[in-house]
């Protein structure tokens, strides 16, 4: 009988808030036996707290889920109402839309790109420690933070917990003034962005390349963020309401998350590169050409590398919300009304980290009868379960412990999971038996 | 001066900085501002940059639940369990430490520290750390009155 040496590390005892993450490994000798990567996903628990509720309140609710993506979680809940009720906005509120999802991406990609994902590059803990060296990137990266969050800010209500956003539109629409103020805003973190792009493009990537298969909303004339037909790399074309026809959500013993995988070909892979990877046409030929001097162009599938497509993502969310701020027409009203009925609807937007799925089905009252969210990060945990196996199996029975979660760490921080593992609150477990 | 309420409501005893916030609401000025934050740290320098700020936030030191404690965060260390665990893992540590670097400290930062013992999902505050809400407030409001 082999004994057993278990080692544990404890990097954080009481994880808590958004999201919480733990890596068990088992190692056999040098063989590696197992890797789960474990989530809690607050999703589950928000479907339960939607069953109920008057379908007016979900993007109020379901925006509570992460203080990081809330925008993605409001318009995903919209657009699977609407789509569920027949409802059309006018392109004044869709405009609005996109302009307050730019915010997000703005947002969401600076935090990580600068505080999380660039010191890994920079040889450095964190985005503190990289501070005290790199001031000026990190002002860079916490300015283009704050302009995505003023764009959240302005036509969300407040920049946290957006209330701003209902089914058929906004409860008040911005004035012109701050529009105004809004455009110097976008102007502004165009060139931060900019800059950031060039500056991410001076890193050494290591050399990697994943075979993925790559999903992502597709648009017939914009880079995806609000609609589109679900597509993939590997030629899945469907509306989004035939979602269960082509994927599914497998449990795993391991974990409150449900891994997602397309039907008879396995795990999927969504976020920035599959966005940029399946639409990069749709993007303005300049950005791409910053895209690809930086190091990225559309072929790219080494996860290293992910930064750089986020720094164009940034970019192009700078400029797309110029282009918006200068064109918008002020409808006639901030919401169209929305009357209840019995029906069922899916919805599907581009949070940050990739496809965020909705699904309700209503009463005639508009009570939520069940709901149903496919958040991006469940989708793409069987593929950073993948990539950390591979650094496991290479590295697991030469690194010391501290070392190995470093690694795995970084591995994981290619994928900005909306996880605390995404930093450095993963809690490793190593388990090490003999042959 | 500002109050930043930290935490999150649908986890237990982390709600305790958004309900300090809430009762303070209609208890103090126009030039008292007021956020509950839930998100990630990294906004608070650039918004308490050179200004009196207070944070109430849930802390894990081993004292019993609802007790309340009151730091100086320019003198002395945040305690383990503020803000340790986050939001994609930065902390109010982070946020203060970030303020050193980039030199966006306030000018005086003040922490009160209630004693959470349950951080469940969707948990509701435990009946000792609610009833620690009405003496944090009055802290809070004994400290902007000392100030103005």
């Amino acid at each position: 009988m082999a004994e057993e040496r278990t080692k544990t590390i404890t990097v954080e005892a009481l994880a808590r808030v958004e999201g919480e993450g733990a890596l068990h490994v088992r190692m056999r000798g040098d063989a590696v036996e197992e890797v789960r990567l474990e989530i809690f996903e607050p999703p589950r628990f928000f479907e339960a707290l939607l069953r109920g509720r008057a379908f007016v309140e979900a993007p109020d609710i379901t925006s509570r889920i992460c203080g990081i993506c809330p925008i993605a979680y409001q318009m995903s809940a919209v657009h699977a109402l609407e789509r569920a009720l027949g409802v059309e906005v006018p392109t004044g509120i869709r405009d609005l839309r996109r302009l307050i999802y730019c915010g997000e991406w703005i947002a969401s990609h600076a935090l990580h790109v600068t505080m999380l994902h660039a010191p890994d590059f920079l040889g450095y803990a964190g985005g503190i420690e990289m501070s005290r060296d790199h001031p000026e990137a990190v002002r860079r990266g916490l300015a283009l933070k704050k302009a995505g969050n003023a764009l959240m800010a302005v036509l969300g209500g407040r920049e946290i917990h957006p209330i701003n956003v209902r089914v058929g539109g906004f409860y008040r629409l911005p004035r012109n003034a701050e529009l105004r103020t809004l455009r110097e805003t976008a102007v502004r973190a165009r060139d931060l962005a900019l800059e950031t792009l060039r500056w991410a493009g001076t890193f050494d990537f290591p050399d990697l390349e994943r075979d993925y298969e790559f999903v992502s909303l597709r648009h017939p004339g914009e880079y995806p963020m609000n609609e589109g037909r679900l597509i993939s790399s590997g030629g899945v074309d469907i509306p989004v309401d035939a979602w269960d026809a082509h994927f599914e959500e497998r449990q795993v013993p391991h974990s409150t998350a449900l891994h997602a995988v397309r039907r008879g070909h396995g795990l999927i892979f969504l976020g920035p590169m599959a966005r940029y990877h399946l639409n990069a046409d749709r993007l303005p030929g300049w950005i791409r050409d910053e895209a690809r001097a930086a190091g990225a162009d559309e072929a790219c599938r080494n996860p290293y590398r992910s930064i750089l497509v986020r720094c164009a993502e940034m970019l192009y969310a700078a400029d797309e919300a110029v282009r918006i701020l200068d064109g918008w027409q002020r409808p006639d009203a901030p919401a169209v009304e929305v009357a209840p009925r019995a029906a069922v609807g899916w919805g599907a937007t581009e949070a940050p980290r990739g496809t965020l799925l909705h699904r309700y089905e209503i009463d005639d009252a508009g009570t939520i009868l069940d709901a149903r969210i496919i958040p991006p990060t469940s989708q793409n945990q069987g593929v950073i379960e993948e990539d950390v196996r591979r650094v496991v199996e290479a590295h697991g029975a030469s690194m010391p412990d501290d070392d190995l979660q470093w690694r795995c760490e970084q591995t994981i921080r290619n994928y900005d999971p909306c996880i605390s593992c995404a930093t450095h609150f993963l809690t490793l477990d190593v388990e090490r038996l003999d042959p | 001066m500002i109050v930043v309420g930290l935490g999150h409501r649908h986890r237990g005893d982390d709600g305790v900085g958004p309900a300090v916030v809430d009762a303070l609401e209609g208890c103090v000025g126009p030039d008292v501002l007021l956020v509950r934050h839930a998100g990630d740290p990294t906004s608070l320098p650039e918004l308490w940059a050179g200004r009196d700020v207070v944070v109430v936030d849930a802390v894990v030191s081993g004292a019993p639940p609802g007790t309340v404690r009151r730091l100086d965060l320019l003198r002395e260390r945040v305690p383990p369990g503020a803000r340790g665990t986050s939001t994609h893992g930065l902390g109010l540590a982070d946020a203060v430490e970030l303020s050193r670097t980039l030199d966006l400290l306030p000018r005086s930062l003040v922490l009160y520290g209630v004693e959470g013992a349950d951080f469940g999902r969707g948990a509701a505050m435990t009946p000792a750390v609610a009833a620690a809400v009405p003496e944090v407030v009055a802290r809070v409001l004994g400290d902007d009155s000392a100030e103005s």
